[in-house]
């Protein structure tokens, strides 16, 4: 059976994504994911950050997430034989969505540069590379991970939500995510923590707002979180229905390129064919299997 | 809703400015004044219930609470929209002048004001009797509550009297907690020791049932963060003490807290602290992540989250640990450092939120990048 590690940078996806992935491939185990900081929360430039001004030098996030693929195929590495396939999958967000190549080409640099600080020798390198080649992937959901959930009905109801949802995904692409529903819009900002500006591209936000009771709705401001990731929302993942959400070929570029990967990876049909997102759909001779 | 705090003088406190609202950390060196940032809320909390003298007491007396390097006034000052209320101990040898200079004001305008060594306190035009033992507050409380002619109600709103309202622990005794359980007591609010776990929530559990929802509280937090460990607990009495049993999950046999992991009683003794507390109050929890695995902070922290939210709660973790301030990564306003001049300050003030946002808060701190002592490398 072909082993499929998981590295993300939520917590949702570390509870529910392999269990998720896991019921498209059956005949391949997907391990327990494991977890590291997201690295796109904030807008991405070209340039790396600015190191810290004083104290221990420390890594940033981009570094240790790629620092954590390599350590899954380095020689010596407890896991190295045993993995067919890496997969490192990261939230484009809202802030990059705009930008999903500076995203990638983050990400490329910080693998090299994780790969020039471990010092291999010619051979070992050599090794390295290769299995980051044929085995090792870097996907991005977009804008987030909970924009998938509206491309199944039944996965906003396990997720709670209390009200109609407005969100058409049979007219827009829930990887472009955006909604107008005037009672969702006409909440003061800072109201409620979903009720934030350009909330109308905010999957996340607008999960918040269909979870929300009508008693809740108008009363004085409040923090409560009626919908939470680890709780609903992993009950919305695990048992995803990725064919209902990718069911329109030239729509879900992102996850389709995923899928495609795993599929390729597994020797497998793609369940979904259609069109991958340029970014991030597979190719030859790269320094990933997608990069 | 967050509330503003402004300290001068207390001890090792130079100067705070700073907003408290929904769950904080506060991170430093050692000596950075973390601890006595929460004992200040403490003390503050005191003065308006007990009272200024078991305040004193419970801090010490007043002889150590003047800043070290000034002999500037002292001043404990809280706000919220227009209301303020302020209190300006004065330390005298050992002890403290009593009564404390104290008032509430309301848009800019002094309503009550007690002079520091004045035998009456004002209300508006008019003086009454002051009592040493009382707070300001109680003082105009217990007046006015006898049927003279001002009107409660005209007294400014008392959010600090719940917002102040705090419930703290430090250093519980847990090598005490095992040893000898809890002395039996009418307790619903956890001491600051914590010595009092088993007494209130026993209480909880079988007398008031405005309390049963605390109780649900703590025994759901503890399944959460210990799923493998906890399911449930009852209690048993011998003579005067109080003490526990849990149960593991499928385990039909009870298991005396005594023998207990540490960090079970760890989390026992943060959730009962949280849930002592009423809507719109304080807690402040010292060296929050004592014996807890990372995935019972990661989870007690959600979980209080949720509480806070709910029930209008400030709760101000001091803690050390890197996992503790990860759980912060998306709001590091929430994040306080004391800097190595004693004065808290949040995160995002401190370096831009951009830049924090691609590294690990935790890794920053740990490797001496954010919170360091002043020989940082």
């Amino acid at each position: 059976m072909k082993r499929v590690q998981l590295i993300v940078t939520g917590e949702m996806e570390k509870a529910a994504l392999h269990s998720s992935l896991g019921r498209l491939f059956p005949d391949a185990e997907f391990l327990a994911p494991s977890f590291n900081n997201s690295f796109t929360s904030s807008r991405l430039t070209a340039a790396s950050p600015q190191p810290p001004r004083h104290g221990i030098p420390t890594k940033p996030n981009v570094n240790k997430l790629a620092r954590e693929l390599i350590a899954d195929v380095e020689p010596g590495s407890s896991r190295a034989g045993q993995l067919d396939l890496v997969l490192v999958v990261e939230d484009l967000e809202l802030c990059n969505h705009d930008q999903p190549g500076t995203v990638t080409e983050r990400f490329r640099r910080a693998v090299r540069e994780e790969l020039d600080a471990r010092n291999f020798n010619g051979g070992s390198r050599r090794k390295v590379e290769e299995k980051l080649r044929t085995r090792c992937s870097f996907h991005l959901f977009s804008p987030m991970t909970d924009a998938y959930f509206f491309g199944e009905d039944a996965a906003l109801a396990r997720a709670k939500a209390k009200r109609p949802n407005r969100f058409q995904a049979e007219v827009t692409d829930i990887e472009l995510f955006q909604v107008a529903d005037p009672d969702y819009q006409s909440v003061a900002d800072g109201l409620r923590p979903w009720a934030r500006a350009s909330r109308e591209r905010h999957p996340k936000h607008y999960l918040g707002f269909l979870c929300t009771p009508s008693d809740d709705l108008l009363s004085e401001r409040n923090d409560v979180q009626h919908y939470r990731e680890t709780k609903q929302g992993k009950a919305a993942l695990e048992v995803l229905d990725w064919r209902a959400v990718l069911a329109r070929p030239r729509q879900a570029q992102f996850a389709r390129a995923m899928i495609d990967d795993i599929a390729a990876a597994l020797a497998h049909e793609n369940p979904f064919p259609g069109q991958c997102a340029p970014e991030t759909k597979r190719r030859d001779n790269g320094l990933l299997r997608n990069l | 809703m967050a509330f503003h705090l402004h300290i001068e003088n207390f001890r090792c406190l130079r100067k705070v400015d700073l907003d408290l609202g929904g769950v904080c950390v506060l991170i430093g060196p050692n000596g950075s004044g973390k601890s006595t940032f929460v004992r200040a809320l403490q003390f503050m909390s005191d003065v308006l219930s007990p009272g200024p003298v078991e305040a004193f007491e419970n801090a010490g007396g007043g002889g150590m609470l003047q800043n070290f390097s000034s002999d500037e006034r002292i001043l404990l000052r809280a706000s919220q929209d227009d209301v303020m209320w302020e209190v300006l101990p004065r330390p005298k040898g050992i002890g403290v002048q009593l009564p404390m200079e104290e008032r509430f004001s309301i848009g800019g305008k002094t309503v009550i004001e007690q002079l520091s060594n004045s035998a009456t306190f004002r209300f508006g035009e008019k003086a009454f009797a002051s009592d040493v033992r009382l707070s300001l507050y109680q003082a105009a409380v217990a007046v006015f509550g006898k049927g003279e002619d001002e009107p409660i109600s005209l007294l400014p709103s008392p959010f600090f009297v719940t917002r102040l309202q705090s419930q703290s622990y430090f250093e519980p005794d847990i090598l005490a907690i095992r040893q000898s359980g809890s002395p039996v007591g009418r307790d619903t609010r956890l001491n600051s020791h914590g010595k009092n776990v088993f007494t209130v929530l026993r209480n909880w559990k079988a007398g008031n049932r405005i309390h049963e929802e605390r109780f649900s509280f703590v025994r759901e937090g503890l399944r959460r963060a210990f799923p493998d460990l906890f399911d449930a607990l009852d209690f048993e009495s011998a003579g005067q003490i109080v003490t526990a049993r849990f149960y593991m999950p499928g385990n039909g046999s009870p298991i005396p807290f005594h023998l207990a992991p540490t960090g079970l009683i760890a989390g026992l003794l943060h959730l009962t602290a949280v849930a002592s507390t009423g809507t719109a109050s304080t807690v402040m929890i010292d060296e929050f992540e004592n014996s807890l695995h990372p995935h019972a902070i990661r989870v007690l922290i959600d979980y209080i989250r949720e509480r806070a939210a709910k029930m209008d709660l400030t709760v101000l973790l001091a803690s050390h640990s890197p996992v503790v301030l990860d759980q912060f990564r998306d709001c590091p306003a929430q994040a306080i450092v004391m800097d190595p001049s004693n004065q808290p300050t949040p995160l995002d003030k401190l370096e831009d939120p951009n830049w924090l946002a691609q590294f690990s808060l935790g890794d920053l701190y740990a490797h001496e990048n954010i919170g360091a002592a002043k020989s940082a490398p």
